[in-house]
């Protein structure tokens, strides 16, 4: 303990104008905060105020990254020449004065400051205690793959082309995942990854402090690039969405899925293609969603085959897209590739539509009505239906997003309607999401205060530019926790389809309303 | 005598260079061991090897009784290192550095410290980044020195400093030396002499000889013969005659394993008759200039 505390006091006399400077990041970081937080958009400050405040957003970490790299390699464990390998230093000792150091400049300012946002806006931090414990995970988690790169880095320019490096790394890996289909919406692997990249990091700074082995940890970064593009490369994807949405057939499913006929063209011009691709739009019509439940559609798959033999599939491609138990119709929109697109669009095509989807049952359904002023929702203490021009409920909560299901019949809207609006008929519902279901843990942030909107969307396609009346004082809703029940997928076939009949159009289709 | 270090057919290669072939040493405790050899004969390397700051391709090391790869933490408490090219913390002051590696050592002797600061007059109040070459290494030996250390292991600690320093640095080693064995590398041999007990001669990664300074200059003579008439060279000469060469009627060689007597007689035997003989002792670096001109160690 004596020698971890002799190097850290030797740290912190060394290294404090690092250690200043990133909690100047963090001051900047929450005055910008408490300068923006909670007030309604028109009365934000100018644009280069915003610019300044999305700029401490990218401070924060690039100071504690800048701090942690100096305190790293203020005892380096590349090259043969530094002194302190020749004296009694011990390297746990060693690496426990620097987690310390850390600790000291970067968790406890910035557990302090989360403690503060939190009391700032009206929440008790003690209440809250083991929350802002989970959060300082945050910062460690953030700093953690700089921290290994310092360790086989001998100078900060050295890291810094690391860190580029990476950077590259990682742009190239986006761009390859783009090329192989179904990688994008499966993420079966993503926590095989996120494992290895952790462990390899912590392998890493622990061997270089033990043995200062550079090489085998470079190696141990490389293998790990390696391996996570083998992964990216070799992962079955479609195997994978078969094994967790499994095909169902009736009776399994009581749903019902079927291709409408498309649209009248009269009148409308291609869109302009965008990166060499073609849409195509699918409505579907859909029957069977039973009461009090919900169908989430989350990716899709479309498979042709043309008259000539040609033969095109857009792998698993994700799709947001919520069917309530009123909702019978979805458009189902996919990017086809103009080269194949002009191969097929003369003639016609048989093939398939698979969607992978999830049903959700709605749980805890609860009835409030938005009061004036401020009001308390179940995990959001303080909510508001009077957010500046907005027609939405504006909540602030500690730590994370509750997760709800916002539901409203539009015609019961309490907001005043504007001179070219009518109000909806009855039962048109509007729903809006917030949070995700399962885990309780915070969500990992700067900042502990979420802020969110139930920003509540009506079901049926009006098909045109309507806004929905929205929500304020006076106006009823229902708040519920929709829990998922089971992962499925089904498959439509097609035959005799002239899909150039089906491709998107100005003036075609309109998804959702222009609100505002 | 025990071994302070003890060396085993170290081998390190770097890629496809190999700086040590096949090392073995054996540094008796309580010697000064000077490690000689040109630049590039594998000192540094080896020195490095046995700091577990580099680890050897195969062989085995050993210092004070541990493994060389063993060398790390408390273990170099008992040890001390300085090097003509190790980075010290710049930013600190002389007297800080020192401050800073005192609770490092339980064996720390303030007044050992203190009296070194004296002698080499230290200005404590100083960064190290803008002390001279010579000061700092001062700094660095006065921190190695301070802990009464079992081993002092040197790596060319004179290169490039001004004679005073050098007789500065070389007298407060000596002063402490006493309790400790001292391991140097140099390829300044005009210093090693006068302080050295031990020799070893390192060449092309090989250790050509190691043995005890005194019997190597007593072995190594230059041989001057005088002849009547200009004599022929024989084809066939004794292995330990080096740098054979003939200017008139004078035949000069240097004998590698002088013996009066049996030295005499192997002249007589190659020549036969000679006018006259003459022995005269040499300078460690006439000697190494022999060996190293030749290309070979003293056998």
């Amino acid at each position: 303990m004596k020698q971890i505390l002799h190097i850290l006091r030797k740290d912190l006399r060394h290294y404090w104008p690092e250690a200043l400077a990133a909690l100047a990041a963090l001051c900047a970081y929450v005055w910008f905060q408490i300068r923006t937080w909670n007030r309604p958009l028109e009365s934000w400050p100018g644009i280069t105020g915003r610019y300044l405040e999305g700029a401490t957003d990218l401070l924060l970490p690039l100071a504690w990254w800048f701090l942690v790299i100096r305190i790293i390699q203020g005892e380096t464990s590349v090259g043969d020449r530094q002194f302190w390998v020749t004296r009694p230093y011990e390297w746990e000792k060693l690496l426990a004065a620097k987690v310390i150091f850390v600790l000291l400049t970067v968790n406890v300012p910035f557990f302090f400051m989360q403690a503060a946002l939190l009391a700032y806006e009206g929440f008790n931090p003690i209440h809250h205690l083991p929350g802002l414990l989970w959060l300082q995970l945050f910062p460690l988690f953030l700093t953690l793959p700089v921290a290994a790169l310092a360790t086989v880095t001998s100078s900060l320019v050295r890291t810094v082309l690391a860190i580029l490096a990476v950077v590259l790394y990682l742009i190239a890996g986006a761009v390859l995942s783009s090329e192989i289909p179904s990688s994008s919406f499966s993420s079966e692997t993503d926590s095989l990854q996120a494992i290895l990249f952790l462990a390899t990091c912590v392998f890493v700074i622990l061997w270089q402090y033990s043995k200062r082995r550079t090489n085998q940890s470079r190696l141990a970064i490389v293998a790990l690039a390696a391996i996570i593009v083998l992964i990216l490369v070799a992962t079955p994807y479609r195997k994978l969405v078969a094994r967790s949405y499994p095909l169902l057939q009736p009776p399994d499913t009581q749903l019902q899925f079927a291709l409408l006929p498309p649209p009248k063209s009269s009148g409308s011009e291609d869109l302009p293609d965008r990166d060499e691709k073609v849409t195509v739009a699918l409505p579907l019509s859909v029957s069977g969603v039973k009461e009090q439940s919900i169908l989430k559609i989350r990716g899709v798959l479309l498979e042709i085959e043309a008259s000539n033999g040609r033969r095109w599939d857009s792998g698993w491609t994700s799709l947001y897209q919520t069917l309530f138990s009123n909702r019978h119709r979805v458009v189902v929109s996919l990017e086809i590739p103009k080269k194949e697109y002009d191969a097929i669009k003369s003639g016609i095509v048989n093939g398939s539509l698979s969607l992978a989807m999830e049903t959700l049952r709605d749980t805890e359904v609860q009835r409030f009505v938005a009061a004036e002023g401020e009001f308390a929702l179940p995990g959001a203490p303080f909510c508001s239906a009077n957010w500046g021009f907005a027609r939405e409920i504006h909540c602030r909560a500690p730590l994370r997003d509750p997760y709800w299901l916002l539901t409203t019949d539009t015609s019961e809207s309490t907001c005043p309607l504007g001179e070219d609006e009518s109000r909806p008929k009855a039962g048109t519902l509007a729903h809006a999401w917030v949070g995700s279901p399962g885990s309780e843990t915070p969500d990992f942030d700067f900042n502990p205060v979420r802020f969110f909107d139930f920003s509540a969307w009506s079901d049926e396609d009006s098909g045109g530019t309507e806004r929905d009346p929205g929500i304020c004082a006076g106006t009823p809703f229902t708040l519920s926790k929709p829990q998922p029940e089971r992962r499925f997928q089904e498959e439509l076939e097609f035959k005799q389809l002239a899909i150039d009949d089906y491709r998107t159009r100005m003036g075609r289709f309109t998804f959702g309303r222009i609100r505002r | 005598m025990s071994s302070a270090i003890i060396t085993e057919n170290l081998i390190k290669k770097f890629r496809r260079v190999t700086a040590l072939n096949g090392l073995n040493l054996d540094v008796p405790a309580g010697a000064i061991y000077a490690l000689v050899g040109p630049n590039g004969a594998g000192k540094t390397t080896a020195i490095k090897i046995l700091m577990n700051i580099l680890r050897s391709s195969s062989g085995q090391a050993e210092v004070l009784g541990l493994d060389s790869t063993r060398i790390a933490g408390p273990a170099l408490a008992s040890i001390g290192y300085v090097s003509e090219n190790q980075e010290l913390p710049e930013w600190m002051r002389a007297g800080n550095f020192l401050a800073y590696l005192r609770p490092f050592y339980p064996t720390w002797d303030r007044d050992l410290e203190l009296e070194l600061v004296r002698q080499f007059d230290l200005p404590l109040d100083r960064k190290l980044k803008n002390l001279s070459r010579g000061m700092r290494m001062k700094i660095a030996l006065a921190g190695s020195l301070s802990y009464h250390p079992k081993l002092i292991v040197l790596d060319e600690p004179f290169t490039g400093l001004d004679p005073l320093v050098r007789d500065e640095l070389i007298e407060g080693l000596l002063a402490r030396a006493e309790e400790a064995t001292v391991f140097i590398s140099s390829h300044d041999l005009a210093e090693i002499e006068s302080f050295a007990s031990h020799i070893g001669y390192l060449e092309s990664g090989r250790l050509k000889f190691s043995e005890e300074l005194a019997s190597l200059v007593e072995r190594f003579r230059e041989v001057e013969l005088t002849f009547d008439a200009p004599p022929a060279l024989p084809q066939s000469r004794p292995a330990s005659w080096m740098q054979l060469d003939r200017s008139a009627s004078v035949v000069r060689f240097v004998e590698s394993r002088f013996d009066v007597e049996q030295t005499s007689a192997g002249i007589r035997k190659v020549f036969g008759e000679v006018r006259d003989m003459t022995f005269s002792p040499m300078t460690l670096r006439s000697i190494f200039l022999a060996m190293a001109k030749t290309g070979r160690g003293a056998a």
